[in-house]
């Protein structure tokens, strides 16, 4: 019987063979969506496939806490149960444009409303250049209010919303709502300014 | 991308750092010239204090969900030069509205400002412009962002062809991170006789004084008041009650040293002029601009009839002054501490001690005690009061006499931080004080036996 000899050198390029192309099967969509991202183009879910729910559930979650309001409990407990949902961003300027403007009147006509949230469909999808190319979506909300609130400026209680969120370090945050006209924005450009 | 927000921020840097303002201040006939020092550091001095007035401005809505809108006042605090002219510091999130809203906001009335409009804009948006809004602006015909956000100040493009509105909340916060104190003092010529084109209009401003030199009348609002009570530092020894120097001492045992701070807070208390919301009232007259909606502006019942109607007129709501007592803390960010022998006792060692005990002589005349060998610890508490402590064990004191124990407590000052931009209230400082402790020796005397 003959022995058929494999010379050493041969099995280590193979191993460095095998190495290399698990490699670039693991890191490619990773480069492929980076190339995307530092061009400013919309990304198509290359998350993992629980980020579509926390996403969706970081939009509902970010309504939720900007609906849900109890005069008694008071504007800190308001803003709290609102930053532990948002951004960093989101959460600064909630601190300091949004609840401090909206507050006074809430508590003067002494409002406590409670919100039901239905996701309706996930309209946009991007990557967030400003931050470090972390991914973004854009969510279409249902919004069932308990009962109005009188800044606005019809005393609806059923109606549509569209919420922006942001995964932050590894994590679904809700950013702000959007108006249909930024939307369109968003849509135009397609992700580009 | 990174290379280009680079070139960027370094030109917006450059153009902060050499602004227009300060050229015309040398040239003696600008009006910044009125409150400029040479070093161009403002002279607030000069600078009459005409307190914080908010205004509806429909260009800082924020459009919500449900037809939710937040109609956000536009706040300003205004100070007035000796001329006459008004210097307007927006709060920043009036800022970042004037910004993104130049025309309607009245920035482009200003007569210049610290840095220019474009150096602001480009200070606010610039860092989230991405290398293809980069590419869009020089396609449009524009070599440097700065003549862009010049064009917008000028009324000749919109901002929002640019700059993508998914990051509003961004650019918003680097108004809060600009700190508009620096960045944003707008200047307005004219005082009285313009002040319709001023932001926060004309309630509040002194009349003008032809002779150039503007003195408060009377304030609406009492002046800002500081105040302190005075440290508590200490340094001393503590034990033992006579301490031996260590070379005849056979425990080695030394002396402790304790070193204490205790600073009170400062108390800010400062008056903030509000306005009562305007009314609705009807006029006799029939000349009357109506009352302009929404109606939640209004202290008393609006209807939409009441708009554009001469029969009614909106009456400025009432000014008051509220008072606020901040408590700041003044942290201690420094300690130092020695213990030095005095130059008296040098002196008694190496001539009077050495005289009579041959080759006397200094071992160690000085020990950085803190933070060389112990930590301060310390804190401030809730109730404003910052302390700092030390505790020197057994330090080997080797020469007979008197150390000067000194203590240095450096502070960081106080802040206050108004709407999210902090303001130096109190500049840092040292304290010092100083103690003096005794080490003993044993001196062996002969005396003759018997003697009377």
């Amino acid at each position: 019987m003959s022995e058929i000899v494999i010379p050493k050198r041969y099995i280590i390029l193979s191993l460095v063979l095998i190495a290399l192309v698990a490699a670039a099967i693991w890191f490619a969509p990773q480069l492929y969506a980076g190339s995307l991202a530092q061009a400013g183009e919309a990304v198509k879910p290359a998350s993992p496939s629980g980020d579509r729910s926390q996403a969706e559930d970081a939009a509902l979650g970010g309504a939720k806490a900007f609906y849900t309001v109890d005069y008694a409990a008071g504007q800190q407990k308001w803003l709290d149960q609102l930053c532990s949902v948002s951004t960093q961003t989101g959460c600064i300027v909630y601190q300091n444009v949004i609840v401090p403007n909206l507050w006074s009147q809430l508590e003067e006509e002494k409002i406590a409303t409670t919100v039901v949230v239905s996701a309706q469909e996930k309209v946009q999808e991007q990557v967030a250049s400003t931050r470090n190319n972390a991914p973004m979506q854009i969510w279409r909300l249902q919004i069932h209010l308990s009962s109005p609130w009188p800044m606005q400026k019809e005393p609806i209680t059923d109606f549509p919303a569209l919420a922006l969120v942001i995964k932050e370090d590894g994590t679904w945050k809700f950013e702000r709502f959007l108006t249909e006209e930024e939307l369109q924005a968003f849509s135009t450009d397609g992700g580009k300014p | 991308m990174k290379t280009i927000r680079f070139l960027l921020l370094i030109s917006v840097l450059v153009m902060l750092a050499t602004p227009s303002w300060a050229t015309r201040a040398d040239e003696g006939d600008s009006p910044w010239g009125d409150f400029l020092n040479p070093d161009g550091s403002i002279a607030w001095d000069q600078l009459t204090d005409l307190g914080t007035v908010s205004e509806p401005a429909d260009w800082m809505d924020i459009t919500l969900p449900g037809g939710l809108v937040i109609d956000l006042d536009a706040t300003y605090h205004r100070y007035q030069t000796p001329t006459g002219n008004i210097v307007v510091l927006p709060s920043p999130a009036t800022l970042f509205f004037m910004a993104m809203n130049p025309v309607k906001s009245g920035l482009t009335n200003a007569e210049s400002m610290l840095g220019n409009g474009a150096s602001i804009l480009a200070m606010l948006v610039g860092p989230s412009l991405t290398s293809d809004q980069l590419a869009q602006l020089v396609s449009q015909g524009y070599t440097d962002p700065v003549e862009f956000f010049q064009a917008v100040i000028d009324g000749r493009e919109d901002i929002w062809s640019i700059i993508n509105r998914n990051f509003f909340f961004e650019i918003m916060i680097m108004s809060f991170d600009s700190g508009f104190l620096v960045n944003a003092l707008l200047l307005y010529l004219n005082g009285v006789a313009d002040c319709a084109n001023i932001p926060g209009g004309c309630a509040g401003l002194l009349v003008d004084c032809p002779d150039g030199n503007c003195l408060p009348e009377t304030p609406i609002c009492p002046a800002p008041t500081i105040t302190q009570a005075p440290a508590t530092l200490m340094i001393q020894k503590i034990a033992p009650e006579n301490p031996l120097v260590v070379g005849q001492d056979p425990d080695k045992r030394g002396a402790d040293i304790q070193a204490q701070a205790s600073i009170p807070p400062v108390i800010f208390t400062w008056y903030e002029q509000i306005q009562d919301p305007p009314t609705c009232e009807s006029t006799n007259s029939g000349n009357g601009g109506g009352c302009p909606g929404p109606g939640s502006r209004y202290d008393n019942n609006w209807d939409p009839s009441m708009e554009n109607n001469p029969g009614y007129e909106v009456i400025d709501g009432e000014i008051h002054c509220i008072e606020h007592v901040e408590v700041l803390p003044e942290a201690i960010t420094e300690v130092q501490a020695n213990a030095q022998l005095s130059p008296e006792s040098r002196y008694w060692i190496l001539n009077d001690l050495a005289s009579k005990y041959y080759e006397a002589y200094i071992h160690q005349p000085r020990f950085n005690l803190v933070p060389e060998m112990a930590q301060m610890s310390g804190g401030c508490g809730g109730d404003g009061v910052c302390t700092a402590e030390a505790q020197v064990l057994n330090v080997p004191f080797a020469d007979p006499g008197t150390f000067n124990l000194r203590m240095w407590v450096y502070t960081a000052g106080t802040f206050f931080n108004w709407n999210g931009v902090s303001i130096s209230i109190t500049q840092p400082r040292v304290l010092f004080t100083e103690d003096a402790m005794q080490v003993y020796v044993t001196l062996v005397t002969l005396l003759p036996a018997g003697a009377p």
